[in-house]
């Protein structure tokens, strides 16, 4: 095992380096000299020179890639242009909300596709188990900004029962209000909030997750020691739950894990639609206002944030089934 | 012989069925678009805004007056074109790294399998993001990013079924004649990868349709007032108290296409697939 991390993490570095060069390359890519867009165009071109020269811009290339990564390995990641504040503090500001918003996703998910699966499972070929099949086709073809509007049109214009954007005072802070003044009311408020956001994100999640959770399942009912449990006259539900879904899960636990990568990336979106304060939202706020000191440090922070996941996800996979690490 | 039975059991098989139906429609749609459209695609009528569906505008009307079944049926041309170009950049960059990797082996594959690794680490829609903000807000933009973005699938299949080939006795002779290695490539190597890839491919394209609708959605995609699905979703969700049709049909339009790529590629998976068919 202690192998087998040390050789995971030697992969993982050249992985972030590349992270970073290909952000910095792609923004280099924009056509434009960037001091000519920081200065505006009432700028002299002696501020622009000036700019330039601050900026490290009139350096060789590799040199300013090199203090690029030098500075980010510190955690800074310049100033935005348009608000003037610390990159970095921009991200750790709107991150919360993107965990938040990811997490209860990522809850979701778990809650209802494994359930959903399993019933798919042991009822093959029924009306349920084409119903669930249905369904997960449909969510992973649904793209979720149709998904996202959908659900706004239904339960925040039609019903009028949940709001359609913000965030409210946000799922954590609104627990620390509830032990220090027992109201309950911040909590229900960003449950609210956050429910057609969260479940946006988490629907196709739950698609793939539970047409998965199914394909592992009935493999698992096929072999001979659930065959052997059943002989022994167990309950079918002692059976299932027991036996079965234990290794049925195996698989399933790098899929969930790994669907946090994809479940950011759909924040990007998700966030846009219900005006979420997260990550995603500054992304596409910056890219629209070319604010390209924030989007370079955000993509890198995502990029970097779902590798240390994914290798956290690969490393307690080879923990639990022994045959990865020899692999 | 062997293709031609491939073709017959994919007949046989009831989702690449659906799947083929759907996607010949959209074809239909996006080649015959000037003839089925009852409206010019840009032709406003600001008097005839928010228009729900009704005998002469069959989809209703958007915030111009602008007719949306004529949107939609343009739509998918930019749709489908952007997304079978982005495909067809992502093959050829894939099959390119990817041959070199297995081929090469050695440094070439690490370096090659690590760049993979990179371009894995980022959500494809974020890293597609930033290209095209970089590259500025078009559809050829887009249609680069997201060939840059999906080619990893395509080398990683190209390079596993080269590493399991290079062992096998008919490429050996063909080295053994002296055979150059792109002629191996090219008249052994690709034809024998050829299922895997057209699966990725048509998996690929479900996947383009709805990054593009998405890049569109945000408004990075194609730009108006050319009609694409994304950017008709984006303008129903701002009058969606004026006109909750209008975001609800360029919306199936995406489904259905993606749905119908989906089922495709499944299909073909199953039938390729020598696993599947035992």
């Amino acid at each position: 095992m202690f192998q087998y991390t040390i050789r995971r993490l030697f992969l993982f570095i050249p992985v972030i380096a590349g992270v970073l060069l290909i952000v910095f390359v792609t923004v280099r890519l924009v056509p434009g000299d960037p001091a000519a867009i920081l200065v505006g165009p009432e700028g002299t071109p002696e501020d622009r020179a000036r700019i330039t020269r601050v900026l490290g811009l009139d350096r060789p290339l590799p040199l300013q890639f090199g203090i690029y990564v030098w500075r980010a390995l510190q955690g800074d990641f310049g100033r935005s242009i348009f608000l003037g504040s610390d990159v970095m503090k921009l991200v750790l500001t709107a991150l919360p909300a993107t965990l938040e918003l990811a997490f209860l996703a990522l809850m979701m998910t778990i809650l209802i596709a494994v359930p959903l699966g399993i019933v798919a499972a042991r009822n093959p070929n029924t009306l349920l188990d084409y119903g669930s099949t249905i369904l997960a086709l449909l969510g992973v073809s649904m793209p979720l900004f149709w998904f996202g509007v959908l659900a706004i049109l239904l339960f925040s214009l039609q019903l009028g029962w949940l709001p359609s954007f913000g965030r409210g005072p946000g799922i954590l802070p609104a627990f620390g209000t509830l032990f220090s003044s027992g109201s309950l009311a911040g909590v229900w408020l960003s449950l609210k909030h956050a429910l057609l956001p969260a479940l946006t994100l988490a629907f196709g999640s739950i698609a793939l997750v539970a047409r998965l959770v199914r394909s592992a399942m009935l493999e698992v009912l096929n072999l001979d020691y659930v065959r052997t449990a059943r002989a022994k006259g167990l309950s079918e539900r002692r059976v299932v739950n027991k036996h079965a879904l234990r290794n049925a899960l195996l698989p399933v636990v790098t899929i969930v894990g790994l669907q946090f990568g994809t479940l950011l990336g759909g924040a990007v979106i998700t966030e846009t639609i219900f005006a979420w304060p997260g990550l995603g939202r500054l992304v596409v706020n910056a890219i629209s206002q070319r604010d390209f000191p924030v989007i370079q440090g955000s993509v890198i922070f995502i990029a970097t944030m779902i590798s240390i996941v994914n290798l956290l996800v690969d490393l307690s996979y080879a923990f639990i089934n022994p045959k990865i690490r020899y692999a | 012989m062997r293709r031609s039975s491939i073709l017959q059991r994919l007949a046989r098989h009831a989702g690449a069925i659906v799947g083929g139906i759907i996607i010949l429609l959209v074809v239909v749609a996006a080649l015959f678009a000037p003839l089925l459209a009852p409206y010019q695609p840009e032709e406003r009528n600001i008097r005839n805004r928010f228009q729900p569906p009704s005998s002469e505008n069959l989809l209703g009307t958007d915030n111009f007056g602008r007719d949306t079944l004529s949107r939609i049926l343009y739509g998918a041309q930019v749709s489908l074109t952007v997304a079978s170009l982005a495909v067809g950049l992502a093959a050829t960059i894939g099959i390119f790294l990817g041959s070199l990797a297995g081929y090469l082996g050695g440094i070439a594959d690490m370096i090659i399998m690590r760049l993979v690794d990179v371009f894995l680490a980022f959500p494809p829609i974020l890293l597609a993001l930033t290209l095209v903000a970089a590259l500025g807000p078009s559809a050829f933009s887009v249609t680069v990013a997201l060939g840059l973005v999906y080619w990893t699938a395509y080398a990683r299949v190209i390079r596993s079924s080269i590493l399991a080939l290079k062992s096998e006795d008919f490429v050996e002779a063909n080295r053994a004649l002296g055979a150059a290695w792109p002629r191996t490539l090219f008249r052994h190597v690709l034809p024998n990868a050829f299922g895997p890839i057209i699966v990725v491919a048509s998996v690929g394209m479900g996947s383009g349709v709805t990054a593009e609708a998405a890049l569109s959605f945000l408004g990075l995609g194609v730009q108006p007032p050319t009609p694409s699905w994304g950017s008709i979703l984006n303008t129903g969700l701002q009058f969606l108290r004026q006109t909750p049709y209008l975001s609800t049909f360029p919306g199936a339009a995406i489904m259905l296409t993606v749905l119908g790529f989906n089922l495709l590629g499944d299909g073909l998976r199953d039938v390729l697939d020598p696993r599947g068919t035992s």
